[in-house]
């Protein structure tokens, strides 16, 4: 019986032991000695100084053009986030009153995109918002505008580039949370007098709340993270978090200060994550998870 | 009253058109682009011609990284389900101690940039002295892709009634029997969905493998990435195109093979 409880107890060693060891190899240690090399000195004539100090952070925290990098980085993915929201919320509740097979036909449409890679789809919005491209011509054609829009190499593209791609998480988060909602409660609501719209605004849209909170902090963790796009629409002149830290690594070798600034970049996305959980816990939404 | 929920209908139905034209638009913005003639990409396309897709086809620097993309993204994706897939199994079906920890540590790479992963995995490389090939590559795209085989697997098997193992080894079935034969089927569709989400991802990543790669072992997405950096014409978006074919292609496998509504776990199981 002893012997029979320990290879028992092996089975599940054995099974994690293949990935476990991948990760604890080349995931782990990569990781930490990062963040070792995050507190490193640099300096351009003798490279990487093995002195331990706060400067990696306290250069980016203290710089106004860092500082400004990191603001817009945070805003551009707020702007995406309430841009996939605001456009999703409509998809997501058309797509639930549709019948069976029409809704994962719509279902699979909004996410076809998501199998082709990031670069191409990058591609197909240069040449859409280029200056003599089709929207373009469009808005000049009906003399709305005499000059191109800048879109293209601007914030505004970064912010179209970045909602398309992550369009579809908003809506199948709003999705998973508005089919949780009873049907009978806002038909109980226009039983008892109100009206459709008054019955969407005060029942439907408060309890698919948690949905457009979990859509919203994965739409923003995403943008936060994202790299292809900032530097394919933003031209290299839309600069955020990442694309920073890719030019600290390409152009310059200032890899402390890179390894802060990924640190940096971590923190602002798990952080996110953490208060949005503790909120959803604890808030008044917790009945709706239990 | 009816009239006016169907007008409210109808105005919703449009805007649902409109926003899935949008969706598809740059997709369709770049098949139509690579017919073009004109060196210079223009859109719509100003006439018909297949050159640029020959020229795409003899030109070994693009054809190579391709055959890279193919390989590595075959190799992640069989190698992310095997691991991911026992991996699973032993999080959901056995209590041991630092369980949850585990867990915790292989679903990882889904929170963390993947930027951060990516600078390093470089400094890791070179630190202890590993050259870029394409093992270093499948390294990092496991990494990143075990967390979803990890993820969609367990899902399967949490709903499973275990007692349908227990009659069949009952019944004189081994241990391996059982699990080819009742435990395999039964989380088939966890495990190819895993495997699908792990092709893709491997197969289009550019943010991790632009600082892993090296000038001779570099992906499809990434070498157009870094075309783009310097010049923009008409070829690469018949490069584009090709990659869109073959994400159509893997798509109707997959929707052959399981269904693609179960693979994004939207439909029911016994459909």
């Amino acid at each position: 019986m002893p012997t029979r409880r320990r290879r028992l107890f092996l089975i599940p060693v054995f099974l994690v032991l293949p990935l476990l060891a991948i990760f604890l190899v080349f995931y782990l240690p990569p990781i930490a000695y990062t963040f070792i090399q995050s507190f490193y000195k640099f300096s351009p004539m003798k490279g990487i100084i093995k002195e331990w100090h706060l400067g990696n952070y306290g250069k980016f925290l203290t710089d106004s053009y860092y500082l400004g990098i990191l603001w817009r980085t945070i805003w551009l993915s707020a702007v995406v986030a309430l841009v996939c929201l605001v456009l999703g919320y409509p998809v997501a509740y058309y797509i639930l009153h549709m019948a069976g097979r029409a809704r994962g036909l719509l279902v699979l449409l909004i996410l076809s995109p998501l199998l082709v890679t990031v670069v191409i789809r990058s591609l197909g919005w240069i040449i859409l918002l280029a200056p003599t491209g089709p929207l373009n011509r469009a808005v000049m054609g009906l003399h709305i505008t005499s000059k191109p829009l800048p879109i293209l190499f601007q914030e505004s593209g970064v912010i179209i580039g970045l909602a398309h791609i992550y369009f579809a998480f908003m809506v199948l988060s709003l999705i998973s949370s508005l089919q949780r909602i009873d049907p009978s409660l806002p038909l109980a609501a226009r039983n008892l007098g109100a009206n459709t719209v008054q019955a969407f605004l005060r029942v439907t849209l408060p309890l698919s709340l948690p949905g457009v909170l979990a859509g919203s902090v994965l739409v923003f963790v995403l943008s936060v993270g994202s790299f292809v796009i900032p530097a394919m629409l933003g031209g290299g002149k839309v600069t955020v978090l990442t694309y920073l830290i890719y030019q600290q690594y390409i152009k310059f070798v200032n890899w402390p200060f890179g390894n802060a600034m990924a640190f940096i970049l971590l923190v602002l996305a798990s952080g996110i994550i953490l208060l949005a959980g503790r909120w959803l816990e604890r808030g008044k939404y917790s009945a709706v998870f239990q | 009253m009816k009239r006016k929920i169907r007008v409210g209908f109808t105005v919703l139905t449009i805007y649902n058109v409109i926003i899935y034209l949008i969706i598809l638009a740059p997709i369709v913005a770049v098949l139509l682009a690579s017919i073009s003639p004109s060196e210079a990409p223009v859109f719509p396309p100003n006439g018909f011609t297949l050159k640029w897709y020959l020229y795409a086809i003899g030109n070994s620097l693009y054809m190579g990284a391709f055959g890279i993309s193919l390989v590595l993204g075959i190799l992640t994706a069989l190698s992310a389900t095997a691991l991911g897939t026992l991996s699973a199994l032993a999080l959901v079906r056995y209590r041991f101690v630092g369980r949850d920890v585990l867990q915790a540590f292989f679903l990882s790479p889904l929170i963390l940039p993947l930027v951060l992963i990516g600078v390093a995995l470089l400094q890791f490389y070179s630190l202890v002295g590993i050259r870029a090939s394409i093992f270093t590559l499948l390294v990092g795209h496991i990494i990143i892709t075990a967390p979803y085989v990890v993820r969609l697997v367990s899902v399967g098997l949490a709903g499973f009634d275990r007692n349908l193992e227990l009659a069949a080894r009952n019944l004189g079935a081994s241990a391996w029997e059982t699990f080819r034969r009742i435990t395999l089927p039964i989380i088939m569709t966890g495990v190819v969905a895993g495997a699908a989400f792990a092709f893709i991802v491997s197969f289009g990543d550019v943010t991790l493998t632009v600082f892993i790669t090296s000038p001779k072992v570099v992906t499809l997405p990434v070498r157009i990435f870094a075309y783009l950096e310097i010049r923009y014409d008409t070829f690469i978006f018949a490069l584009g195109s090709m990659m869109i074919v073959f994400a159509a292609i893997a798509m109707v496998i997959i929707e052959r093979a399981v269904g693609l509504g179960r693979v994004f776990g939207i439909e029911p199981r016994g459909r």
